[in-house]
Order: structure tokens, then C-alpha cells, then sequence
């Protein structure tokens, strides 16, 4: 049941004929105001059924009470008032009856009034406060005041027959603001409900700023108000007291109040229609607690938090240089700087103000401490230009000699491996030899060639990674390359139990790179896989374009338990497996990412499972010229012609 | 071949002794120097016709060696270097050395090169006499484009068809690169669609048959990421 109610409360159709409703009832309201200000009844009449107890016959009072308290000033006798008094200041008796004792006054029990001691009071001895106490009238001031029968009798009559014209409007009025009061409270539960969850919606007017629908609200009350207050007050009474656009229109309705009607009823739909969005708009802001946070006042406080924070952070946190003198040298010779300035400024302008002479003294010691910062700062900027260069200087000398190590030491690991070698090499020939003999023979062979190998690998590897390796960057059809290094593989990969599966795009993806230095990068991947596939699975080479990228990867099953992680085995003479029994150095990868990089590439390994990825990518190069091909051709066949 | 004299320079003795001994074995006779001093000594009063030189020695090192020593003799140079990077090759092979080994170097790679350099400067220094027009030499390489035969530093190779074809494409053109898909299109006469590897096929076994160090071409090279190229020498 609940459900279903809500369900209902939520729909489409019962919302849009709520709003119809609300915006209804607000435009019969406003009709109703306005027909009923029309007939210029006093609405008191609603709420007060007895005359002489209304405000209108107060002030009737409070007007009586002031002409008799005049009489002191004026001496004369009341004419044409609608009610009998008596007034003596102490010397003469005035009054329009010629009656002085209280007790004729009294019987009119429903207007009596009397002045005591200056102060006037009615039947009950409350005082009633008038703007007029004067001190004169204290003690000896005598004064009755009651209004005659007839008088209240004929208001009373007038106040009921005006109660009756004006009740309907004001039952219809009041119903219509009622209804209209629950629906709003209605829609404002169910606005931004929607049937299929029991999350608030927000509509596109919600993504302004908050303040904007406070201030289109605010500015929109306002106007209607006031505009409205004018055309049902002053405007009707007056006329043409609204000078809209430089247009007399209101005159049109002083005299036919049919059209004002209309003219009440569209605007306040409008209006209605207006402020009822904008309402919904900032509740459902608040439902979904975006009230404060989509704000101006709040992004502006928030930005200037942060800005505040973060200069604070930056002006306090002094071990920001704990390692660095200089900057600190500087940070506080300028921390100086700035606050001898602004308390130089301060002290220049308040002088300026108060004795003008004086005012040269704070210029004068600005300027010295302009020449104090800038030769301060000038000597720092050379002591960290020398250090600067200092440090580059010893950075190349050290990469130099890092160089020139790896050149010596490959020479002088290189030169007795020869000797070995060779001799072994001789050794082998040697007659007679035993069995024995020839298998350590082959042993020592087959481990020299294996340093061998081993030594070249550390070389290039240590050469790539100081950065002095010499890069013959083309463009490069990578697809081609990885299908040329498959076929020079080609004679291992018949015989591994493993197949290769490739997907490249169709048309070839070109990048720069040295040709060389790729082929040892895909050389030594898929040897990798070839060493440590499970047999009688496939090794998977794709190639896509991502974003201008080129990515290749390489993903294969792997023979064994990968216990290591992707960093790991990128560490220099790591090896997939940790026996390290069979052939290879376990430099493979870290030759093949080190090469990457150099090719402007990154290269990376991931692992889950038994399955084991390389993905490599560059950077896409645009193809090369067509043309330059189609010349290329050209030439080959105009040779060809000439041979023949 | 045997009466050949080969002169054997480094200044570390023990290589020296083991590139003796190798060299000896195989009937050469063999003079040893220790700096490159000493070396050109040798040549001037010695009759050689091979040089196998390191590069890093005390007083004359091998590179300025092989400078002095060509300009006034056309023997084969082969400098012996631990120095294994491409540029360090590219300098000797401009510095006038006809090769360039690295050390460590496999023995009977060392002999293979010595002899096919001692065979190219030996018998085919007569050969050229009798070379005709339709001949491509380079190198070693003499393909007789008349009789459609090959010969390597003398000896004759046999060819297939193909490998025949893709030769004389690539030899034709020294020095050009021709993608896998060119040398299909041009050898097969055929739309190529994915052939790299029965090109690489072919080109693996082309380069067995005229490479000393197949896995290290001298002469047909894999430009990487773009093609197949024959060097011009």
C-alpha cells in the first residue's frame, strides 16, 4: 500500500497536476485579493465582529482623544464630532452636551473614556497610550469622552454589511492558500522523486549557483510584491502611479477592472510558475545536500581556504630547505625584503599624513634595502651558478670514467677469454686425448663461449644504460620488424612445440626507432618465451593503436611457477626460473627494456597466473611518404631498363 | 694456399701463440709482431699476403697501423679488436681493413675468414682479368648473370631459381633496400600477402651458402623494420 501510494506520488501526471493545481490556487488567491481590495472594504471586518472593538473605531478614539486634549491649547468648543465629551484644564468646563459629571458619560459603557492624572483610560482603568501625554495635564485635567449610540450602531450595521460583501473572497482566498500551502509542501516532499529509485533528480536549473535562485527568487517576490501592492493599493486608487516602460497601461485598469483581473490572474501564474521552479529547484539542492556546496560564497571560500592553507604551508614550513642553504639564503633574505617594505610603506604613509618632512627618511632606507636585497640575492645567484656548473662538470667526468671502466673492463675480461679460447680450441686437436679428456674439453668450450656471450650482453646493457650508445633512428614498419624477427627465429620456432599467433592492424604501423636495437628487444622477448613457453600452448603478438600509441604485447603461458614479481625479473641477472640451469644469462629483458627506452619506448611485464605479458609501446610515427616509395620503384625499373 | 704468409700483430703474446699455432696447423706461414711498429718493420722486409691486426696496442695502434700500411699496400687487413660496437667496425672498415673480427672470436671462424680473404686476394686477383661484362662482383661475390652461377671467393655455389633471382635483385641494386614484399612481387611475380617468412626462408638459406658467420652477414644484411639489403663493399 505504501509503495503503491508512493508510486502514485511520484508519478509523472500527479506532480505535473499538483503544480497545476498549486499555480491555480495561487492565481484564485490573487484574484480573490484583488476583487476583494477592489470593493475597499477594511478587512478587519473578517476577524472583528464588534465595532467598537475594532482598530478603525481605535483610532476614531485616538483622533477624539487628541481634539479634546487640543481644547487645552485652543479654548474653544468641538464642532461636528460624533461624540460628547467634557474637558477642564482646571479653570473653565468644555463640552458639547454641557454634562460634567462622569456618571452620564459612563452609561455609554461601550465608549467611555476618561483622562486621569494626564493619562487616558478606558472603562477598565487601562491606560491607553496616546503620542500626546502632556505634562500639563497631569493632576488637575478632567476629561470624559463617550460616543453616542447611534453612532456606533450605524458603523456596526456598515461593518456587518461589509463583512458579508467581503466573505466570500475571503473564504475562497482562504481555501485557495490552504490548498495551495499543502500542495507546496507536497511537491517540495516529491520533487526530484522519480518511480524507478529513491534518489533525488536534479534538473538543469539546479546546476546554477545557489545564490542565483535566491536571488531570482528574492528579486521575483520582491517585485511581485511590490508591483502587485501598487497596482491593488495606491496603483487602483491613484491610478497610474506604475509608469511601466514609460507606458500608462494602469490607467486602463482603473477604469476597467474586468482587464485587471486577467492582468492580476496571468501575471501571478507566471509568477506562480516562476517561484514554485525555483522553490523545488533550491529544495531539491538541499535534498541532495548541494545546497551549500554549489554556491558562490562557498567556492570562493573554498578556493580561498585552500589558497590561504597552501601560502601558509608554504610561508611556515621552513625544512621546505633544510638541505638547501642557498634557497634558504634567498627564501629568507626576501622573507626580510617584503616585511621591511611593507612596515617601510606603512611607517611612509602615516609620516606623509602627519609631518611631511620626515616622510623622505622611510624612501630613503627602502632604497638601501632595495640595494642590500639585490646585492644579497646577486652573490647567492653566483654561488649556486658555480656550484651548478661544478656539479655538471663532475657528473660528465664520473659518466666519462663510468664509460671508460665498462670499455677497459670489457677489454681486459675480453683478452684472456680469447687466449682460453683459442687455446682450448688447440687443445682439442691435440692427439692422442682421452675420452675424458675431450668431454671436459667440450665443457670448457662450451662455457667459455657461454662468458663470451655473457660479456657482450653486460656490455651492451651497461653501454645503453649510461646513455652513451649511438642511435641510427628510422622509421621503422614495426609489424615488419617482429614478422622479420619471427622468420630469423623462425628455425627454433619449428622445432618448439610452441605456434605463434599474431594480430597486427592492416595497414602497417610505422615508428621511429633504431631498426638494430628493436630487433634485439623482440629478439630477446620471444627468445624468453621460447625458452619458458609450456609446451603446446601459443604465444599471443598483438599490435593495436591506442591514442597516436603503438602497443605491442606479448603474452604467454609459462612453463613454470612464477615466483618472482615483474620487477624482479627486470633486475639484471635475473632468470625466470631459479634453477638457472639451462642456456641464457637471464639479461634477455633487461637488455630488451633497456633498448626500449632508448627507442623512445616503454616497456613493461606483467604477470597473473601462469600467464605472462610484455607490452611494449611507442610512440605512433606519421607513415613515410607514398611518393618517396613510388620514386624509389620508379628508380629500380629505370636501372633494371638500363641493365637490359 | 699453403706458401701464404701471414703477418699476426697483438700485443698480448699468449693470442699471438694460440693464432700462430691455428694458422700453422693449416699450413701458413706465420710472422709475429707485438706493436704496430713493429709490424710495419715486418712488412717492409717481408713478403705477406695476409695481416691480422689488434687495435689496441702500445706504441703504433692497429687503426693507424692500417692507415700507414695502405698507402703503399693492397694486402688484406683483418683487425682483431675487443672493441665490439658498430661504429668501432665502421671506422676500421673505413680506415681500409677489409674485416673486422671480434674478440672473442671462435678459432674456426677466424680460419675461415683468414682464408677466404687470402682466396679472394690470391685467385681472384688473376680472376678479374677474365671477368666479362655481365659479371656483378662484390666482394667475393662474382655472380656471371650469363651462366646464372655464383661463386664465393672462387668457388663455385649452386643456387635454386629463387635463390638465384632474389640474389641477383639484391645484387643488382647493392646498397638498396628491398621489403620482402618487393623481392616477392619482383622474384615470383606475384601480389604478395603475408610472405615474410617464405622470403626470410630464402634468404636464410642464400646467406649459408655465401656467409662465412651466417647468424653475423657480411654481405646480405636484414634491414630491420623495413627490408633486405645487399651491402655494397
Amino acid at each position: 500500500m505504501a509503495t503503491k501510494s508512493r508510486s502514485f506520488r511520484v508519478h509523472k501526471i500527479t506532480k505535473a497536476v499538483i503544480f497545476f493545481i498549486i499555480i491555480s490556487s495561487f492565481v484564485v488567491a490573487m484574484v480573490q485579493l484583488q476583487l476583494g481590495m477592489q470593493k475597499n472594504i477594511n478587512p478587519e471586518c473578517l476577524i472583528e465582529p464588534e465595532f467598537h472593538k475594532s482598530m478603525v473605531f481605535n483610532t476614531e478614539v485616538e483622533d477624539a482623544m487628541r481634539l479634546v486634549s487640543l481644547i487645552a491649547f485652543q479654548h474653544k468648543e468641538l464642532e461636528n464630532v460624533p461624540f460628547y465629551y467634557y474637558f477642564n484644564s482646571g479653570s473653565k468646563d468644555y463640552s458639547n452636551i454641557g454634562k460634567s459629571d462622569r456618571a452620564f458619560y459612563e452609561q455609554y459603557d461601550r465608549s467611555f473614556f476618561y483622562m486621569e492624572e494626564g493619562v487616558w483610560k478606558d472603562r477598565e482603568n487601562t491606560s491607553r497610550k496616546t503620542d500626546f501625554g502632556y505634562e500639563i495635564f497631569r493632576h488637575k485635567t478632567v476629561a470624559y469622552i463617550a460616543f453616542t449610540d447611534y453612532y456606533l450602531d450605524i458603523n456596526q450595521r456598515q461593518w456587518d454589511r461589509n463583512r458579508e460583501l467581503l466573505l466570500p473572497n475571503a473564504i475562497i482566498l482562504l481555501a485557495s492558500v490552504l490548498i495551495g500551502f499543502v500542495l507546496i509542501i507536497l511537491s517540495c516532499i516529491v520533487t526530484g522523486r522519480e518511480l524507478q529509485d529513491d534518489k533525488i533528480h536534479l534538473m538543469n536549473l539546479d546546476k546554477s549557483y545557489t545564490e542565483v535562485l535566491l536571488l531570482a527568487l528574492g528579486l521575483g517576490v520582491g517585485l511581485f510584491v511590490s508591483g502587485i501592492s501598487d497596482i491593488l493599493g495606491e496603483g487602483i486608487s491613484l491610478g497610474l502611479k506604475m509608469d511601466l516602460f514609460g507606458m500608462d497601461f494602469l490607467k486602463i485598469f482603473s477604469t476597467d477592472n474586468g482587464s485587471l483581473t486577467i492582468f492580476i490572474a496571468v501575471v501571478s501564474a507566471l509568477a506562480g510558475v516562476v517561484f514554485l521552479m525555483l522553490v523545488h529547484s533550491l529544495i531539491r539542492k538541499w535534498r541532495v545536500k548541494i545546497f551549500i556546496r554549489d554556491s558562490i560564497l562557498y567556492r570562493i571560500s573554498y578556493k580561498l581556504c585552500k589558497l590561504i592553507a597552501g601560502a601558509s604551508r608554504y610561508l611556515c614550513y621552513g625544512d621546505l630547505f633544510h638541505q638547501a642553504s642557498y634557497a634558504r639564503n634567498l627564501y629568507y633574505r626576501q622573507m626580510c625584503f617584503l616585511v621591511l617594505t611593507i612596515t617601510n610603506t606603512t611607517i611612509a604613509v602615516y609620516l606623509v599624513t602627519k609631518l611631511v618632512w620626515w616622510a623622505i627618511l622611510p624612501f630613503v632606507i627602502e632604497v638601501l634595502v632595495f640595494v642590500w636585497y639585490t646585492i644579497g640575492n646577486r652573490h647567492v645567484y653566483d654561488m649556486i651558478d658555480q656550484e651548478i656548473k661544478k656539479r655538471t662538470e663532475e657528473q660528465m667526468k664520473s659518466e666519462r670514467m663510468k664509460i671508460e671502466l665498462i670499455t677497459n673492463v670489457s677489454h681486459d675480461l675480453k683478452t684472456p677469454l680469447t687466449s682460453i679460447i683459442s687455446f682450448v680450441d688447440l687443445l682439442s686437436k691435440e692427439e692422442p686425448l682421452t675420452e675424458a679428456a675431450r668431454d671436459y674439453i667440450r665443457i670448457i668450450q662450451e662455457k667459455s663461449e657461454r662468458l663470451s656471450d655473457i660479456l657482450t650482453d653486460l656490455f651492451d646493457l651497461a653501454k645503453s644504460t649510461s646513455g652513451d650508445m649511438a642511435l641510427n633512428l628510422e622509421n621503422i614498419d614495426l609489424g615488419k620488424l617482429i614478422r622479420q624477427t619471427l622468420a630469423e627465429l623462425d628455425d627454433r620456432i619449428t622445432d618448439s612445440e610452441i605456434t605463434f599467433k599474431i594480430k597486427f592492424p592492416e595497414l602497417p604501423v610505422h615508428i621511429n626507432a633504431d631498426g638494430n636495437k628493436l630487433y634485439r628487444v623482440f629478439q630477446n622477448i620471444i627468445d624468453n618465451a621460447l625458452k619458458y613457453t609450456l609446451g603446446g600452448t601459443r604465444v599471443y603478438i598483438d599490435m593495436s593503436l591506442i591514442e597516436e600509441r603503438v602497443i605491442v604485447s606479448m603474452k604467454n603461458i609459462a612453463s613454470y611457477d612464477m615466483n618472482f614479481t615483474s620487477q624482479e625479473i627486470l633486475q639484471r641477472f635475473a632468470r625466470g626460473d631459479q634453477a638457472r640451469t639451462s642456456e641464457g644469462n637471464g639479461l634477455g629483458l633487461s637488455i630488451a627494456e633497456s633498448y626500449t627506452k632508448l627507442c623512445g619506448g616503454d616497456f613493461q611485464i606483467e604477470m597473473e597466473g601462469d600467464m605472462f605479458k610484455v607490452y611494449l609501446s611507442f610512440e605512433q610515427a606519421s607513415d613515410p611518404v607514398v611518393m618517396k616509395e613510388t620514386i624509389r620503384n620508379d628508380a629500380i625499373a629505370a636501372i633494371e631498363v638500363m641493365a637490359e | 694456399m699453403g706458401d701464404a704468409r701471414i703477418l699476426v700483430v697483438d700485443d698480448d703474446r699468449e693470442i699471438v701463440k694460440a693464432i700462430d699455432k691455428l694458422l700453422t696447423m693449416e699450413g701458413y706461414e706465420v710472422l709475429k709482431a707485438y706493436n704496430g711498429m713493429e709490424a710495419i718493420d715486418a712488412l717492409t722486409s717481408n713478403d705477406v699476403q695476409l695481416l691480422l691486426l689488434d687495435i689496441m696496442m702500445p706504441r703504433l695502434d692497429g687503426l693507424s697501423a692500417t692507415m700507414r700500411i695502405r698507402e703503399k699496400r693492397n694486402i688484406p687487413i683483418i683487425l682483431l679488436s675487443a672493441k665490439s660496437e658498430d661504429s668501432d667496425k665502421i671506422l676500421g672498415l673505413t680506415m681500409g681493413a677489409d674485416d673486422y673480427i671480434t674478440k672473442p672470436y671462435h678459432p674456426q671462424e677466424l680460419l675461415a675468414r683468414v682464408k677466404s680473404h687470402l682466396r679472394r686476394y690470391l685467385v681472384l686477383g688473376d680472376a678479374v682479368n677474365h671477368l666479362s661484362s655481365t659479371d656483378i662482383i662484390i666482394g667475393g661475390l662474382i655472380l656471371d648473370t650469363a651462366a646464372k652461377q655464383l661463386s664465393v671467393d672462387g668457388d663455385p655455389v649452386k643456387l635454386t631459381a629463387t635463390e638465384y633471382k632474389i640474389l641477383e635483385l639484391l645484387m643488382r641494386h647493392a646498397g638498396m633496400v628491398f621489403s620482402a614484399e618487393d623481392i616477392y612481387e619482383r622474384v615470383w611475380n606475384e601480389p604478395a600477402y603475408s610472405i615474410e617468412n617464405t622470403v626470410m626462408v630464402h634468404i636464410r638459406r642464400i646467406r649459408e651458402k655465401i656467409e662465412i658467420n651466417p647468424k653475423e652477414p657480411n654481405y646480405l644484411k636484414v634491414v630491420w623494420g623495413i627490408g633486405y639489403k645487399i651491402e655494397k663493399l
